[in-house]
């Protein structure tokens, strides 16, 4: 026992030391604890036939069908951010909206969190709101500071709006914990935690973390940037960007919102709304958002073909046609029976089902044309890919783990924190903020969940509220320097007039409305515990 | 000198394959994925075999992405020290990387791997699900495939370094955006 501490705290060492040299991640978490286990094994402190589970670890991962939804969700993001769909929706918002201060900030707080919920991608996300948000926001005299931390800190959000990848990968690891949990207390029969328990859950926290980020902005813009109101006049005159909404275009302007908006709203109101309403798991619910993104894509896309627009909303109307049909019960084939009678309603079902293939075969077409397609799904398969990794190699690192005992070692420890399930709580969560600093929301939720997942959910703490919690908290991780994402990615897309500092300095309100969010939730345990009781029960 | 250019070329013909083989397999799981949907919640039907052909795309993907991103770089990694050092830094780095950590948990896995996928293709062994596909030994044969592909892209990154004519870095630019 006390050596398996020693090697544990060589292994964590290491870990850290292998991270910050560079090397990819999947390959440190994967191969260091091997080292290690090896060098252990020649001073009889580990025994190595643990390893000859590993490959069953990874079969595992690859018949896990909870997963089968990450690369569809991973595919529909892209191709809404290739196909500059997501683009022209920002543009659209920002111009119409863009009136004052106020409304522009609003504007791109509510942009961000539509375009979050769609694609989740947080570098592409960053990257469209520094190349189009900043430039107006700047214009509009909002300050450097108060627009990088805003721009920063709604990129992110698509981690905690659903749907959201993470959140799938986070479902996948407490399920699990939470199975492990209730068997040690001996209840064999746990109610089970799915994806969309935490998606429903996710959701009015993600909420108020929008309303949160929205008081903050608008206070910031009212109290701090009055003596910006001179450049204010002055920019808009000369507008580069044309921010101000004249009244001559604004009809226009409308027509042009309605058309580039509405689209993928619906779209992802019938994604979110069928997993929620639980009529689709999230893997169907993700397949039929590919197929959404796949028609708007392509019927915004530069195919000289006036009629693509027309084909593609009336394809989309048969999907819908069929929703419809399904609803009054008329299409069902009696499998029993097949040589017997098919209704009209089967019939119509049959046709629209035949338009929307084609409608599909089409878009695939143009979109294959205008070379979004391959690219887009090769850019699906690396980012896919980037997240097995992880998965893989945080196998091999909890296979060793547990290997040295460090399961009951950290149960052990954790036990011992005075406080109870609070205090456990509260080191857990500090941990995952630190570990936030230098990793990733799906390394740290591969990481930490698995060993502490199974003691924190010992105790009376619900799983899906325990969920909502760690997602906030690794939210930051993002935005904390030195190594967040969403501070890279603005870097990369803001002018060097914005210096690295500002960046830095810029988000620590956001992380401080973060911390605030949690305490909220663990105040309210309602906002992540209700909806999914009122919907699945 | 003979032996290097194979490796590299072998690497390169093997990368620009797997690639295919991946969006092959992810179009499989889309096409294979909203049939389900639509004949299950337009009609009510529903077939085993197309639920397997969604998940053993799916298993195959996991692994075989995973030679596509190393080659191509987009493995995650920490660069806040990274970025500051000079590219021999880093290139020495990335071979320490590959030599004591990727060369070993792959061959090792290979070697674990290899008699169960052996046993597999001897009793040709099928899904889990009766009345799926058959076929179930081809997927897990991905895995062994994998293993081989990381050690050669690995041993390709090595060799390659050195000279920027082999492509490596190139093909990395022409995929990356």
């Amino acid at each position: 026992m006390e050596s398996d501490v020693l090697w544990l705290i060589i292994l964590g060492l290491t870990l850290l030391a292998g991270i910050m040299t560079g090397i990819p991640v999947m390959l440190v978490i994967a191969g260091v604890p091997l080292a290690i286990a090896f060098i252990a094994s020649i001073f009889g402190a580990f025994d190595l036939s643990f390893l000859l589970a590993y490959p069953n670890r990874i079969f595992g991962v690859m018949n896990n069908t909870i997963l089968i939804a990450v690369p569809l969700f991973v595919l529909m993001g892209v191709l809404l951010e290739q196909s500059r769909v997501a683009e022209r929706m920002l543009l659209n918002m920002t111009r119409m909206l863009g009136g004052s201060r106020g409304t522009l900030v609003l504007s791109v707080i509510v942009v961000s969190a539509l375009i979050a919920a769609s694609t989740g991608i947080i570098g592409a996300t960053v990257v469209m709101l520094g190349m189009i948000a900043l430039p107006a926001l700047l214009h509009a005299g909002v300050s450097e500071r108060l627009s990088s931390g805003l721009i920063c800190a709604s990129g992110t959000l698509g981690q905690i709006i659903p749907p959201s990848i993470v959140l799938i990968i986070l479902g996948d690891q407490i399920s699990n914990a939470h199975i492990e949990a209730q068997r040690n207390v001996g209840n064999f029969a746990p109610d089970p935690v799915t994806v969309g328990d935490l998606f429903a859950g996710a959701l009015l926290p993600g909420l108020v973390l929008v309303a949160l980020y929205s008081v903050y902005a608008l206070a910031a813009v009212n109290l701090g940037a009055a003596p910006d109101s001179a450049t204010e006049n002055v920019t808009s005159d000369n507008g580069l960007n044309d921010i101000t909404a004249d009244g001559v275009n604004a009809s226009a302007d409308a027509r042009d919102l309605i058309v580039t908006v509405a689209p993928p709203i619906l779209l992802i109101i019938a994604v979110l709304g069928s997993i929620l309403m639980g009529v689709a798991t999230p893997t169907e619910a993700a397949a039929v958002g590919v197929l959404g993104t796949l028609l708007i894509a392509a019927g915004y896309s530069d195919v000289k073909f006036k009629l693509l627009p027309v084909i593609m909303f009336f394809t989309a109307l048969a999907a819908f046609g069929l929703v419809v049909l399904k609803a009054s019960g008329a299409t069902h084939i009696d499998a029993s029976g097949l040589s017997g009678s098919m209704g009209i309603g089967t019939l119509v079902a049959i046709f629209c089902a035949l338009l929307l293939l084609a409608g599909m075969v089409t878009a695939i077409w143009c979109l294959w044309r205008v070379d979004v397609l391959v690219g887009a799904i090769t850019r699906t398969i690396e980012i896919s890919a980037m997240i097995f990794g992880i998965i893989i190699a945080a196998s091999m690192l909890s296979l060793v783990f547990r290997g040295f005992q460090g399961d009951e070692i950290v149960n052990e420890l954790l036990t011992s924190i005075p406080g109870e399930k609070w205090g456990m709580l509260i080191v857990t969560m500090t941990v995952i903020f630190l570990l936030g600093f230098v990793l990733e929301f799906v390394e740290i939720v591969l990481i930490v969940i698995p060993i502490i997942g199974p003691v924190l959910l010992a105790t009376d703490f619900d799983p899906v509220w325990l969920a909502v919690l760690v997602a906030l908290n690794l939210q930051t991780s993002f935005l904390t320097p030195p190594f967040g994402f969403a501070l890279f990615y603005f870097r990369s897309v803001a002018p060097k007039e914005v210096s690295t500092e500002t960046i830095y300095l810029s988000i620590i309100p956001f992380v401080i409305i973060q911390l605030l969010a949690m305490v909220i939730v663990v105040a309210f345990p309602a906002l992540a515990t209700w909806l999914p009781s009122l919907l699945f029960g | 000198m003979g032996i290097r250019n194979f490796i590299i070329a072998s690497a390169n013909l093997l990368h620009r394959l797997n690639i295919a083989i991946c969006i092959v397999l992810m179009s499989v799981l889309f096409i294979a994925q909203i049939t389900i949907v639509v004949l299950r919640y337009a009609f009510g039907v529903g077939f085993l075999e197309l639920q397997d052909m969604a998940s053993y795309s799916f298993a195959m993907l996991v692994v075989l992405s995973i030679p596509v991103a190393l080659r191509l770089d987009r493995h995650v990694r920490v660069d806040i020290f990274r970025s500051r050092q000079q590219i021999t830094t880093q290139r020495r780095f990335d071979r320490f990387g590959i030599v004591l950590l990727l060369f070993p948990v792959f061959a090792m896995t290979l070697y674990i791997v290899m008699p169960q996928v052996i046993y597999s293709w001897q009793i040709l062994e099928a899904g889990v699900e009766t009345g799926g596909l058959p076929g179930y030994f081809l997927i897990k044969t991905a895995l062994p495939a994998t293993c081989f592909l990381m050690l050669l892209q690995g041993a390709a990154l090595m060799l390659g370094e050195n000279s920027p004519s082999t492509g490596i870095e190139a093909a990395g630019e022409r995929h990356g955006k």
